[in-house]
């Protein structure tokens, strides 16, 4: 054998041994998630959880959550579209999982919002401006509010209630069940109680496609 | 004319099996440390990467040094993989409480003190770090004296 063919042979066997690895892990870790949610099925909806969509939805989604975190920010129009075309089907569940700086007063501005009926609303306003309230990584509710103005909000209120202590038990309940479920980054999925096989937006849409055709069947 | 330079030869010296040796030790580590940090999503802290910047290089660079095998590969190699040494061995004095706290350098971010993972009670990232990066280095100076005969 030349010593270039045994050093890529190496190399290549090197590589293998990581990709299997690697696929070994990530299913092992799945497989610990949804062990873990069916073991503790009340901590992944909460009664205090945000939800939108029919109560009685046969496929529900449930997002673990940091309004903060741009990923999050790029998957909100994709579950929110989710939801548009099965409107009777999926039920939208949010939690929360504020990793970022400042993103738990984010959280309690989208709950003062929801005592005024005003949660998705303020929410989809959220997602369309986060770059503008969060430079540098870190989310400043003093730059959230001009965004809000001209929306049918009492401001001066919802300043009032996010100092309701009951938005901390929430946030505290929230990251309780994240670490649970040994939640480490946001957005975290998991449809009917199972979590994606992969991360990504196509295995969700086809995780939810395949749910929707299921709960047709059944019925 | 020559047709290759002295020290390039084509078979399979000590010295090759040597400098092979210490590639396979580094491309191992490359691969486990990008393990931890891409698929276990540890986060790697600050002397960590310092690490990372010592022993990447050597698992890229030592196969062109094996095929056709050039000895003058431990001349580029060796003060990678003492650099790298030294920044493991202090992280395990850090680890170990050795080191003061106020010359901690990273109090910020992932704390270097910290340990993420512990094998078979006593095995740590800082540990295997060293004993690579030792390995390494007794494998190329070893390989520099074979090959130097």
């Amino acid at each position: 054998m030349k010593q270039k063919t045994l050093v890529i042979a190496t190399a290549s066997l090197l590589l293998l041994t990581f990709i299997t690895g690697t696929f070994i892990y990530k299913s092992h870790k799945a497989d610990k998630t949804a062990q873990l949610v069916d073991q503790n099925k009340s901590s992944l909806i909460r009664p205090h959880s945000p939800s939108l969509g029919r109560d009685d939805a046969p496929v529900v989604i449930v997002e673990f959550f940091d309004p903060a975190c741009g990923t999050c920010q790029a998957f909100h129009p994709l579950v929110m579209s989710l939801l548009e075309s099965n409107p009777d089907q999926v039920r939208l569940v949010l939690r929360y999982a504020p990793f970022h700086e400042g993103s738990d007063k984010i959280v309690a501005v989208l709950e003062a919002a929801r005592k005024q009926d005003m949660f998705w609303e303020v929410l989809d306003v959220l997602m369309d401006t986060q770059d503008e309230w969060k430079p540098l990584q870190a989310a400043k509710v003093a730059l959230v509010w001009k965004h809000l103005e001209g929306m049918d909000l009492d401001l001066d209120q919802m300043r009032a209630d996010m100092n309701d202590p009951e938005i901390s038990l929430i946030l505290a309940q929230d990251i309780e069940d994240a670490n649970k479920f040994n939640i480490d980054t946001t957005p975290e999925f998991f449809i009917n109680g199972k979590p994606l096989p992969r991360f990504g937006s196509e295995p969700l849409k086809r995780m939810v496609d395949e749910a929707v055709k299921a709960a047709a069947g059944a019925r | 004319m020559n047709a290759s330079p002295a020290t390039e030869t084509h078979e399979f010296t000590t010295a090759w099996k040597l400098v092979f040796g210490a590639w396979l030790i580094a491309s191992t580590a490359t691969l486990g440390a990008l393990f931890f940090g891409e698929i276990m999503a540890l986060p790697p802290c600050l002397l960590c990467w310092y690490q990372r910047i010592f022993m990447f290089p050597l698992a890229l660079i030592l196969p062109f040094g094996l095929a056709p095998f050039d000895a003058k590969i431990v001349r580029y190699a060796l003060p990678l993989a003492i650099g790298g040494w030294l920044v493991a061995v202090f992280h395990q004095a850090l680890v170990a409480g050795l080191v003061p706290k106020a010359m901690e350098p990273c109090a910020r971010g992932v704390p270097c003190s910290k340990t993420v993972i512990e094998m078979f009670g006593f095995v740590t990232i800082p540990l295997l770090s060293i004993a690579a990066f030792s390995a390494i280095i007794a494998l190329l100076v070893l390989a520099h004296f074979r090959s130097a005969r």
